[in-house]
């Protein structure tokens, strides 16, 4: 009889959990349409290929570097571990992580984030963090990004945090509980539309442009772990000219560089020898880049990759070009989809923030 | 037998989800839409107040600025503040990154307003004065000597080698300063 209750114990123990396990998949947001930045993380660990080249940071390297023409035309293997307003402590962790996995020859970040000095938004914050697997650098990542009304126990169980979604389900909520779709492309994030760049607004003035003490330390550890592991660290600013780049903050990363032996390019004043042309080359006023204008840039970047590091030409590996066939094969599939609703449409309808989630 | 004793299971494991469930409903039931609302995403360049703060009323005691007899604050919403200065002169929009949510840049003659995005509402985040045709409340201007805004504000709550901010309420409100004369006038909404 005492057996019987102690198995009945345990058999309802292990029921309990799988249900509570198997609502938190329901619930948790899916980021499949619409908002699909919060993907971008997690789809790291299903690209089993290696890679050479690792970016980190923030949208102004998953939105303006395509992988895949770095791939075509310099036989470049990369990965872009790209989140929105990925914080440079995330960076550095997400760095970590990577670590754990392989080590490139290169790893290459975005400077922007260096002008935010504290966790700044919940909603980034998840984006960058959720998908990461559990290790020591995601406990690491969630203690210094989060916000004073976040706590750390609703990251070990997302049920907590996002149970209320419960009556905003959706289809892909149920589709995507176990599996998801990829959403980028090695960390690209594809958009082919056009929005010309306009007049930006002129930048505010600041009481004090010294970047802060948080971000420089996490970009020092940064350095330092790159240096460890015998990784190239390269700085750059990427050619979209807003959010504004301060040029007191352009003078305090070339020091940085300096003294830590790094290359720093900021690409904003290089626009035009890349040969981009804001007025077709972005998709959204000028933040962004669009498909045609990042594979100017991963064009542009590739050759200074080759030219100044010794990366190997991956394409005469038979085994490795299988893999990246495949990921060709993929982006030119979502590319004329896009050409194709855009034709349609004169605007996409399956993609970006105003695709609705199924 | 067999029958009942699943049976049993079933329902032991039904009463313990549900009551753990609903523990977890009792917590915080903020917005959850794809783990939380819009902020500024990164995009207006300086930090914004974070979403889970939401809208502060101008009522907080903090620095206001007045522009055609309308007063505004931080974290105002702009809906009020467009309701009684009309359409600006000239307006600028970003999409949010990762946000159906747009930051905005309002210019009225020579006050610049930037909102940020919370829900379907937008809030005032910055008012920045762009020359000498408009003043502080306290009388201070674009030209206006540095012992002037000492003489107005007092001691800043901090300073830096160009700067003076004044901290009251939700709200920064900063001079910069070259050779001595303010160049520069900033009601920025504070972030933490």
């Amino acid at each position: 009889m005492r057996k019987k209750r102690i198995i009945s114990a345990a058999v309802v123990a292990v029921l309990t959990v799988a249900c509570l396990y198997v609502l938190q998949r329901l619930v948790v947001p899916k980021y499949q349409r619409g908002i699909v930045e919060g993907s971008m993380v997690e789809e790291y660990y299903r690209d089993e290929s290696p890679h050479e080249v690792v970016f980190i940071g923030d949208c102004e390297v998953y939105e303006n570097f395509s992988t895949i023409e770095m791939w075509r035309n310099y036989g470049i293997t990369s990965y872009i571990r790209g989140s929105a307003q990925q914080l440079v402590w995330q960076s550095y962790y997400l760095l970590e992580d990577t670590l754990r996995y392989e080590t490139p020859k290169v790893v290459v970040f975005n400077v922007l984030a260096l002008k935010y000095n504290e966790p700044q938004n919940e909603a980034y914050n998840r984006m960058s963090i959720d998908g990461m697997k559990w290790s020591e650098a995601k406990i690491d990542n969630i203690k210094a990004s989060m916000t004073k009304e976040e706590s750390f126990i609703d990251y070990v169980f997302p049920l907590l945090r996002y149970h209320s979604r419960w009556s905003e389900l959706t289809e892909d909520d149920f589709k995507h509980i176990f599996s998801k779709d990829l959403v980028t492309h090695n960390g690209y994030y594809m958009r082919v539309d056009t929005k010309p760049q306009g007049e930006f607004p002129s930048p505010l003035p600041l009481a004090d442009y010294t970047l802060g003490e948080k971000a420089m330390g996490y970009l020092q550890k940064m350095a330092d772990l790159c240096k460890e592991n015998g990784i190239e660290l390269v700085l750059i600013k990427a050619p979209t000219e807003y959010p504004h780049w301060y040029d007191e903050w352009d003078v305090q990363v070339k020091a940085f560089a300096e003294k830590n032996g790094l290359n720093y390019i900021n690409y904003i004043p290089l626009q035009e020898e890349i040969g981009l042309d804001m007025s077709k080359d972005t998709y959204d006023a000028g933040l962004h880049l669009n498909t045609q204008g990042a594979e100017k840039m991963a064009d542009y970047f590739g050759r200074w990759l080759k030219d100044n590091y010794d990366l190997t030409d991956y394409r005469e590996d038979e085994k490795i070009a299988g893999i990246w066939k495949e990921k060709i094969d993929f982006y030119d599939e979502m590319k004329e989809q896009q050409f194709y609703e855009l034709n349609k449409y004169g605007e996409l309808k399956s993609f970006g923030a105003n695709a609705i989630e199924k | 037998m067999k029958a009942k004793f699943v049976r049993k299971l079933v329902v032991m494991t039904a009463c313990a989800v549900m009551s753990l469930t609903l523990f977890t409903a009792c917590g915080d039931d903020a917005d959850s839409n794809q783990g939380g609302s819009s902020s500024n995403g990164g995009q207006s360049g300086e930090k914004t107040p974070a979403a889970t703060q939401g809208a502060e009323t101008p009522s907080d005691g903090g620095y206001t600025f007045t522009y055609k007899g309308t007063t505004i604050s931080m974290k105002e919403d702009m809906e009020t503040v467009k309701a009684a200065l009309g359409e600006p002169a000239s307006y600028f929009e970003s999409e949010s990154c990762a946000f159906q949510g747009m930051d905005k840049v309002f210019t009225y003659g020579s006050v610049v307003i930037t909102t940020y995005p919370d829900g379907d509402k937008d809030y005032v985040y910055s008012i920045e004065l762009k020359d000498d045709t408009v003043e502080t409340p306290e009388k201070i201007c674009i030209g206006s000597a540095k012992s002037a805004v000492s003489d107005a504000y007092g001691a800043p709550s901090s300073e830096t080698d160009t700067a003076y901010v004044y901290t009251k309420g939700s709200c920064n409100l900063t001079f910069i300063f070259a050779d001595d004369a303010v160049t520069g006038i900033t009601y920025v909404a504070k972030t933490e």
